[in-house]
């Protein structure tokens, strides 16, 4: 059992985002709780409060009690807090210590000393239970994102603890590993652990949790059974500023003008070796200029490495964009074109917000491009942060300064490679928002992504990619939404 | 648990990073003038550009121990890929004198850790350092082995003061790179709020 | 940048534990200073050469096999021929280089290739080395390859905005393009290095327990014989040179 006793805590920083106030709560064993509500409301610090990481990781003001089984938890070693909590996190990518899987599994047994013969056999069941055995002795470097996370559930049920705290699991995760990610809680159900989760998105959760806690601000603002969540209006739930609990069967809402211009892919074509299966093999290709155009697809299907041949960033890619009467190559579609990557941290490298503005400009006049600088970063609602160092930014800022530079260069065609992995409703509304905006400037936008809430916010084009291969594209018409429904259903199975 | 002078997992986690960090921007540096005609100046270009990670690093130490497990795992690194037990000896105690002086001069000062760093830059002459410490009976093998022009040449290349010099630069190298490090810290990282 | 493995895809029934090839790279690093004969000499090369057949490492031991005879070649001619100068400088240098140091190197070519980061995490701590190297040598093994990913999409990012070499904005400011490149990806690193903390400290690295290994490292006949065979061959090539 885990009781929270009047507890507030605020971060060494002493931001109110993510403080908590005066939290009362009891979870009992064997219950599954999820916890949900808008970036900044404390959902995740409450998982480190439960997990221990607060106060021994990070550090801030404390008052009230947190017990586990009548035990404080403040009192007691991290180490000893991690064998009876087990904890999953939000980026796969930077969770894992060893280079190797198997390693990874038992390197909570390792830290306990467990004898070698219970650790195999710990590992051996964990692998059974968890259906892993194809991931056993790989490098962790060369799994997809989808079973790294599966490695780190499989990393936290070796230790055998009774509780397992995840916090937003499935952020960086596509929708068929969403369903791995589901088929591992389900299973820990079965065993009668208590799991308590934070989560944005609450289709794949929500009707297996047995609460829903809805956080604001810091305090617990409303409790719900399975059912009266279940139950909620899909408008009251986007009020509160929560994701959609059935985000597949929505219906498009920007429908497609009638587009004279088009741009022309022939013979793209791409492989990592010489004469190797393709990766990309798209001979001929005519997609409208002007459209947002949503690329699906399942995972390893191409869609990064097409990006990757139209933004010309792989040499060895071959064929031809013809826009505007230009036939492009790969180094001349480098000019024209910009993706904002999943990852935007590696795409800012300035000191401060004007700055990155202005590498992407020509310097012909200077005076002239920090004007142009100032307005366009004043249509991304940036002009308070001019001065500041891109890194110091929330996630969302750091994608419009990204955004910002594509504009100032003047580049026709933006890639987002899942701008909203990882974002609550409201966030996930402001970038489709900014993704229209780019839209009514006449950029063409390519956009990979997962989360079909944003595809039917805004794509106005879709094109469906597999082994490499465009075997659909067309307008966001009645056609289009039943081959997207149809993909969805098979992806989540 | 702060107050205890144990390295704890955090602070050896920290070891690791900034030492891979380090070793890396090292190797790359290495790499990047691999003419013959630049190794001189490799002294004085290495603890300059691995300044700028040192001096991320130097903001997270607070006990004794962390310099010496660098410079130990430097040692390893150089020993694996063939520099010989010199090239260990050198890194282990460039990170020990290193840590000494922060321990006598104080924690997080910044003068404190310009001088410690400069110390710590000198370990780096353990990578050559065997052509000069193996002494005479070195030099013999070296004649009878490889022929007396093989040894001519060389010891012409490498007469005993270049030794003196290789620290001097090393040190200077090593201050110069605390002051860059330390301008990099204000441009970048303060700012950036990861420090 | 060199790196041990996360998993070794070659392995055949010979293997070595990682503590037997740390005293052979001991040997053939002292060997250096020891060079008297020819066949010394050839004999500690054949460490190394032969340790990388037995890994498979065929196109290393072959490009070794090639130089070190070029070497040996030159050296042997070098006193009969008079050469120019500066040729003779570099040619002397590289001979040097090849016949002195190239064992080591490729020693550790092979070090690298056939060992496993956790086998080498396992093998120190059976050497009785503490976690306060073994745990910072895990956070390297796993930081190396995170650094070159994070490096490469840092890469991208930079050609994608015309961030590089020669352009108009390169040649006012040629120093700005190693901030770029070293400053995000330090950044990055910092980060990531805060997340893997608190996962691992979680899972207990911090227990003060004393940490097993599921990694399986002990001696075998093999490194009995590898050891055995090796000696012989150094010891009487030392003292009993047939040259």
């Amino acid at each position: 059992m885990i009781e929270l006793k009047d507890v507030s805590f605020t971060y060494e920083s002493g931001e109110t985002e993510n403080s908590l106030k005066h939290i009362n709560l009891t979870i009992h064993d064997g219950e599954t709780t999820l916890f949900c509500g808008e970036s900044g409301c404390g959902k995740t610090t409450l998982t480190r409060l439960i997990n221990g990481l607060i106060p021994h990781y990070y550090a801030g003001k404390l008052d009230g009690k947190v017990l586990l089984d009548g035990k404080e938890l403040k009192d007691y070693p991290l180490y000893q807090i991690g064998q009876r909590v087990g904890s999953v996190f939000q980026n796969p990518r930077t969770q894992f210590y060893n280079v190797d899987t198997t390693s990874e599994i038992v390197f909570g047994c390792e830290n306990m000393g467990l004898p070698v013969s219970e650790m195999s056999k710990r590992l051996e069941e964990t692998t059974k239970s968890l259906k892993i055995e194809n991931l056993l002795n790989r490098s962790l470097f060369a799994l997809s994102g989808g079973e790294k996370q599966k490695i780190a559930c499989a990393s936290a049920d070796a230790i055998c603890p009774n509780t397992f705290v995840l916090d937003e699991p499935s952020s960086n995760l596509d929708i068929s590993s969403i369903k791995d990610l589901t088929e591992v809680i389900r299973q820990w159900q079965s065993e009668n652990k208590t799991v308590i989760v934070a989560e944005h998105r609450l289709y794949y959760l929500a009707p297996y949790a047995d609460r829903i806690i809805y956080m604001k601000r810091g305090e617990i603002c409303n409790e719900y059974t399975r059912e009266e969540f279940l139950e909620l209006d899909p408008k009251e739930l986007k009020k509160m500023g929560l994701r959609a609990l059935n985000p597949f069967d929505l219906m498009p809402e920007k429908t497609p003008e009638a587009n004279e211009k088009s741009l022309q892919i022939d013979n793209f074509w791409f492989s990592y070796e010489k004469r190797g299966y393709p990766i990309v093999n798209i001979p001929d290709l005519t997609l409208p200029q002007g459209e947002i155009i949503g690329i699906i697809g399942d995972n390893g299907a191409g869609k990064s490495s097409f990006a990757r041949c139209l933004c010309g960033l792989d040499k060895s890619s071959k064929g031809t964009l013809k826009l505007n009467g230009n036939a492009l190559n790969a180094k001349k579609r480098r000019h024209i074109s910009y993706m904002v990557m999943q990852d935007v941290n590696h795409q800012l490298f300035t000191e401060d917000v004007l700055d990155e503005l202005l590498l992407s400009m020509d310097g012909e006049n200077e005076e002239e491009d920090k004007v142009r600088a100032q307005e366009i970063l004043a249509g991304l609602d940036l002009s308070d942060k001019l001065k500041l160092h891109p890194m110091s930014l929330s996630g969302g800022e750091k994608q419009r300064v990204a955004i910002g530079s594509a504009v100032a260069s003047g580049k026709e065609i933006i890639i987002f490679d899942e701008p909203t992995s990882g974002l609550d409703y409201r966030h996930m509304l402001e970038v489709s928002e900014k993704l229209i905006q780019l839209k009514e400037m006449k950029k063409t936008l390519f956009l990979i992504t997962h989360d079909p809430e944003l595809i039917y916010k805004c794509c106005t084009h879709l094109m469906f990619i597999e082994h490499g291969r465009i075997l659909w594209h067309r307008s966001m018409d009645n056609e289009a939404v039943r081959l997207l429904q149809e993909f969805f259903s098979r992806e989540k199975g | 648990m702060e107050n205890t002078n144990k390295l704890t997992g955090k602070d050896l986690i920290n070891v690791g990073i900034y030492s891979a960090m380090t070793l890396v921007v090292f190797f790359v540096v290495g790499l990047l003038t691999a003419l013959p005609v630049v190794y001189p100046f490799l002294f004085i270009i290495w603890p300059i550009v691995c300044g700028i990670p040192m001096m991320l690093y130097y903001t997270k130490i607070r006990k004794f121990g962390m310099l010496t497990i660098t410079g130990i795992i430097g040692g390893i690194f150089f020993y694996l890929i063939g520099y010989g037990w010199i090239g260990l000896l050198g890194w282990f105690l460039g990170g020990l004198l290193s840590d000494i002086v922060l321990r006598i001069g104080g924690y997080q000062k910044f003068k404190v850790t310009v001088l410690s760093y400069a110390c710590f830059c000198l370990g780096i002459m353990g990578c050559p350092a065997n052509l000069w410490l193996a002494g005479d009976a070195y030099w013999e093998n070296i004649h009878t082995s490889m022929g007396d022009q093989y040894a001519n040449t060389l010891q012409s290349l490498m007469p005993s003061w270049m030794m003196y010099v290789g620290f001097a630069l090393l040190f200077v190298g090593g201050i110069l790179g605390a002051l860059l490090g330390h301008k990099m810290l204000k441009k970048h990282f303060e700012r950036a709020g990861i420090v | 940048m060199e790196q041990l493995q996360a998993v070794v895809e070659t392995r055949s029934g010979y293997r070595l534990d990682p503590r037997t090839k740390l005293f052979l790279m001991a040997v053939v690093a002292t060997a250096e200073f020891l060079y008297s004969h020819t066949a010394f000499m050839v004999a500690v090369a054949l460490i190394p050469f032969v340790l990388l057949l037995t890994n498979r490492q065929y196109k290393t031991a072959i490009i070794f096999f090639c130089l070190f005879s070029a070497g040996l070649f030159v050296q042997a001619i070098q006193n009969s021929i008079q050469f120019h100068m500066v040729v003779n400088m570099l040619v002397v240098l590289l001979v040097g280089l090849v016949l002195r140091l190239f064992p080591a190197f490729v020693m550790g070519a092979y070090i690298i290739k056939s060992t496993t980061a956790s086998e080498c995490i396992t093998a120190l701590g059976r050497m009785h080395i503490g976690r306060q190297i073994t745990i910072p040598l895990s956070v390297l093994f796993r930081f190396i390859p995170t650094m070159q990913e994070e490096s490469a999409a840092i890469k991208d990012a930079m050609r994608m905005r015309e961030v590089q070499f020669g352009t108009k904005k390169f040649w006012q400011n040629p120093a700005a393009l190693i901030e770029y490149r070293f400053i995000p990806l330090m950044i990055s690193v910092v980060k990531i290095g805060d997340d893997l903390s608190a996962a691992a400290l979680t899972r207990g690295l911090d227990n003060p327990v004393r940490r097993t290994n599921i990694t399986k490292v002990g001696f075998t006949g093999w490194d009995l014989i590898t050891v055995l065979i090796a000696g012989t061959a150094l010891i009487i090539t030392y003292f009993f040179s047939p040259w």
